[in-house]
């Protein structure tokens, strides 16, 4: 199979344009294809070419081919028959379940997390919807703020994108609320693109991955994380100050750093195993990372879990 | 110690910093904004033990560095000293209150009283204050507490007399000429305030006045007795003077009788506008003899409102005339006739006339007998000479009349002037002679003073006789005083030859008329001004009698009794009685008509006599920036600040020095 040897692009970007460069600018929709297509030309240079369902492309037609899917215009110039076979590939319907509670406008040297989450997010989108994907998004905090179900028509994009922009906002982290919410909404199978910190308990997240799964919906896990929280690098006793509920605690790093550390690799691995154990991908991701690996990122996660789902989807293939 | 700028203390506050930073240090140095404390227990605060007590140490240290900085900007200096200082130069305080009966008006006591406490209390450190009340007279008050239980009197404001006095009291007692002093009066300043002793006092130089009005919107008008005028004395009426301020608005007034109880009879209304007077005739007094004053009601100030008028007592006047035996019946030709009928319309009290021979009854009693009437010539006895002159040495008053044939004699012995003559005058060419000069100075010529009256030539004398008194050496000429005793021509005829004359003996007086009143001798009888003249000689005596005297509140009268005086009580308006000489003398005292003149007097009316005045505000501000220039100087010559900046420095040395060990002592061991 192509795609099992996905590897990274080389991107148009020098190493001295980081993630930043391209946070910085503003609409978020230009980001996105600015991302998208650093990511397409990289990509297009890439030996690997072609790939599983996202990538359209003709294809002789066989005999056995599914004569709907042959491109009769092209039959008609040409004289040749090809299948659009993207055209069938694309039902794909994708979620993308973006965290903008206050924990991520956390950032301690960088950008908020949740610039990093919305802008991974929209290429996402961008990606998705360029292979004419449906895409739907479901922002939460506290609780769902926004829902724009899975489409791919004209201005779609564009209403997602306003939805993402929305302020942080609410006291704690409704991880388990909005996959359940998200389960609920969604009948058919599609796939489901998780874009959080996951600084949250774990009990009944348990529940809401299984439910997710029962589902047929496959589930990516994008854990936007900034350097701070992974290795508490802090060396001044201070109080710090929970950025969702307001609390604040006296903490001298230099008692409770090593402490933190295990905590946090505690709920990794906890987070880990959860999300093997119900099939999810789990991707971790440092705020210090490229954004346009995202993109691999995620089609590696497709590919490692989501095989049932191409070869259901790409029916041309078969 | 005082400061000069104390608002530098609040550089005080500068302390709290050390404790503050030291705070600062002891807590976590800020706060962190952290995604989740999930992750995070809390871990206790950490504190060197040791470097904490050695903070302590040395925070006091800059503390009181600071605290020294900010007490030498301060500017602080010892206030003792400025005491004993200002001591020579001190200034004299005398506080002046009115007690005056004006000051009865509502609200003004509490006002003055609170005055003369802000007056006291403002006086500059080092002061001697005095404290004086005044009204017809000035008092020293111990302190404020006398002055709080003393309340207005009813006696009138002499303020002139009471500024002199204190002025030459405060000049006099200052070592040096032109000390300086001031008068504070509390006053309400009225325009009845009497500053008659101001005109001729020359106010000396280093004393000051600082006049503190009180005033009060209340209104007032005020109801007194209208002095006796010849065209009205007669009418058996009471007639009063209505007066309404300036300042008041209302102008309608009730007039009404009243007793001890209340009102009695009906209210006349009086309409006087603001500013003006009316003189009103009271109306008819009830017959109820409790009823003695009259109420004038329609103002805000009673205090002047109540005219104390007694009816006429029930015991008659007594007119003595000695003379020729009963010649009532010779009818109007004779003298007696006229003095029959003459005292008949007299308003007040009644009077009787008694006719005497040649040893009447004559006791000194001079409230009872006020006239004696003498009659010279034709057959008249020998008069008691012995008994007359005792009467009018106790205060009474003969009138000797010279008729045809008077022999001198009589006149010489009351006169104690052998030399005196009394002669038949010489018929004048036309036929008569007529008054030329009459004295209207006198008592008894000066109702007639006024032009209205002054008329006298339709009284012709068709004969008089020529009263001859031995001139003293280089006395002017007519009408000068006849002889050395004081003998005074009252009325001269156009002849030169006096017709009146009167002698002062003892507290009384001798009145010698030149000629008899009935007609055969002249007009005088049958004239307007007859009963005025007799009635005005009855006075003269009973200007003794308290009865019908008006005496004011305040007046010094002492009444003979005995071998000592009886000193009346005129403190208060109102009816008083006192014993003396074995009987009951009753006696209404009336409030000084100047007091119910409350309208403001215009402050200018004193410098216009030359008296320093203050400007208050003006003196306060003064005052200030001599205190300041005080302060300003004590500070110049004490410099403390300069010690405190080198105690500072040398603090601030030892704090350098301190810390920079500590900070070495750190770093070995750290």
């Amino acid at each position: 199979m192509r795609g099992s040897h996905l590897a990274r692009p080389r991107t148009r970007w020098p190493d001295w344009v980081d993630s930043d460069a391209v946070l910085a600018i503003e609409p978020l929709e230009l980001r996105a294809r600015v991302i998208v297509e650093g990511f397409l030309s990289g990509l297009h240079r890439s030996p690997y070419h072609g790939f599983s369902v996202e990538f359209s492309e003709y294809r002789p037609y066989s005999p056995g081919d599914d004569l709907r899917y042959l491109d009769w215009k092209l039959l008609a110039r040409t004289d040749r028959r090809y299948i659009k076979r993207f055209e069938d590939e694309t039902n794909v319907r994708c979620h993308l379940l973006v965290d903008l509670s206050r924990s991520m406008a956390f950032g301690a040297e960088r950008r908020p997390k949740v610039e990093y989450a919305i802008t991974l997010a929209a290429t996402l989108a961008r990606f998705l919807s360029m292979q004419r994907d449906a895409v739907g998004l479901l922002t939460f905090a506290e609780d769902v703020l926004d829902f724009v179900p899975a489409r791919h028509r004209p201005g779609h994009l564009l209403r997602l994108f306003v939805a993402l922009e929305r302020a942080t906002s609410g006291s704690a982290t409704g991880l388990v609320a909005s996959l359940e919410r998200i389960a609920s909404l969604v009948r058919r199978r599609g796939v489901v693109v998780l874009v959080s910190d996951v600084l949250a308990p774990l009990a009944g997240l348990d529940v809401a991955l299984g439910a997710l799964r029962a589902r047929g919906q496959d589930v990516v896990v994008f854990r936007v994380l900034d350097p701070a929280e992974i290795d508490f690098p802090f060396d001044r006793a201070a109080t710090f100050e929970d950025l969702e509920s307001g609390r604040s605690l006296y903490v001298d790093p230099v008692h409770v750093g090593r402490s933190y550390r295990e905590a946090f690799r505690a709920h990794e691995r906890g987070l880990a195993a959860l999300a093997a154990e119900h099939g999810a991908d789990l991707v971790p991701w440092r705020t210090d990372r490229p954004l346009v690996e995202c993109l691999f990122e995620y089609l590696q996660a497709r590919l490692r879990r989501g095989r049932s789902v191409l070869r259901r989807t790409a029916r041309g293939r078969r | 110690m005082s400061l000069l700028a104390p608002l530098y203390l609040a550089g005080l506050a500068a302390l709290a910093l050390p404790v503050v930073f030291h705070l600062i240090r002891r807590t976590p140095t800020g706060r962190t904004a952290f995604s989740s404390l999930m992750f995070l227990r809390p871990s206790p605060p950490r504190f060197a033990r040791r470097r904490r007590l050695d903070q302590i140490a040395l925070l006091a240290l800059r503390a009181l560095v600071l605290a020294l900085i900010a007490l030498a900007f301060a500017r602080p200096f010892l206030r003792s000293d400025a005491r004993v200082d200002a001591g020579p130069d001190a200034r004299r305080l005398a506080v002046l209150v009115d007690t005056s009966a004006s000051m009865r008006r509502p609200g003004l006591w509490d006002a003055a009283l609170r005055a003369a406490r802000a007056a006291l209390e403002g006086a500059p450190p080092g002061a001697r204050v005095s404290l004086h009340a005044f009204d017809r007279e000035l008092r020293t008050l111990a302190d404020l507490g006398e002055l709080e239980r003393l309340a207005p009197t009813w006696a009138a404001t002499d303020l002139g007399g009471a500024l002199v006095e204190l002025a030459e009291s405060l000049d006099a007692e200052s070592a040096e000429p032109g000390a300086p002093a001031t008068v504070v009066l509390v006053s309400d300043f009225q325009a009845g305030a009497d500053l008659a002793a101001l005109e001729s006092f020359d106010w000396p130089r280093g004393v000051r006045l600082e006049v503190r009005r009180v005033a009060t919107a209340a209104e007032n008008a005020s109801l007194h007795p209208v002095p006796p005028e010849p065209g009205r004395s007669a009418q058996g009426a009471v007639w009063v003077r209505v007066s309404n301020e300036g300042t008041s608005t209302g102008e309608r007034f009730g007039l009404a009788w009243a007793s001890g109880a209340g009102p009695a009879g009906a209210e006349l209304a009086v309409l006087c506008p603001p500013g003006e007077t009316r003189v009103v005739r009271a109306p008819e007094r009830p017959a109820d003899p409790a009823v003695d004053r009259l109420v004038l009601s329609g103002d805000d100030c009673p205090f002047d409102d109540t005219l104390f008028d007694r009816a006429p007592g029930a015991t008659p006047l007594r007119v003595l005339s000695i003379g020729p035996a009963d010649d009532r019946d010779e009818g109007p030709e004779s003298p007696g006739f006229f003095l029959e009928h003459v005292f008949a319309e007299m308003s007040g009290a009644p009077v009787e006339l008694a006719r005497a021979g040649a040893a009447p009854d004559l006791a000194p009693d001079v409230a009872g007998t006020p006239l004696v009437v003498l009659e010279l010539g034709g057959a008249t006895p020998d008069p008691p000479i012995g008994a007359l002159r005792a009467y009018v040495e106790a205060g009474g008053t003969v009138l000797a009349v010279a008729r045809a044939g008077a022999a001198p004699g009589a006149l010489r012995a009351l006169f104690d002037e052998p030399r005196l003559d009394l002669r038949e005058a010489a018929r004048a060419a036309s036929g008569f002679a007529l008054l030329a000069e009459i004295d209207f100075e006198h008592p008894l010529f000066a109702p007639f003073a006024d032009p209205r009256y002054s008329d006298f030539t339709k009284i012709r004398f068709w004969r008089h006789r020529l009263l001859e008194l031995p001139e003293p050496p280089g006395s002017p000429g007519p009408p000068g005083p006849l002889g050395p005793a004081g003998t005074r021509v009252l009325a001269r005829l156009d002849d030169g030859a006096p017709l009146l004359v009167e002698r002062p003996r003892g507290r009384g007086r001798v009145l010698v008329l030149a000629a008899g009143w009935e007609p055969a001798d002249s007009d005088l009888a049958r004239s307007s001004k007859f009963a005025p003249l007799l009635i005005g000689m009855l006075a003269l005596s009973r200007q003794l009698d308290l009865a019908t005297r008006r005496i004011l509140v305040g007046e010094r009268i002492a009444l003979a009794a005995g071998g000592g005086e009886v000193l009346l009580d005129t403190a208060t308006p109102g009816h008083h009685e006192v014993e003396a000489l074995g009987r009951v003398h009753a006696y209404t005292v009336h409030l000084d008509p100047r007091e119910s003149r409350t309208d403001p007097l215009d402050e200018t009316a004193l410098a216009r006599l030359d008296v320093a005045l203050v400007d208050p505000a003006r003196n306060a501000l003064r005052t200030e920036r001599t205190r300041q220039e005080q302060r300003l100087e004590l500070e110049e010559r004490q410099k403390l600040w300069r010690w405190l900046i080198l105690a500072a420095v040398v603090g601030l040395l030892l704090e350098t020095l301190w810390a920079g060990r500590l900070a070495r002592g750190a770093e070995a061991t750290g």
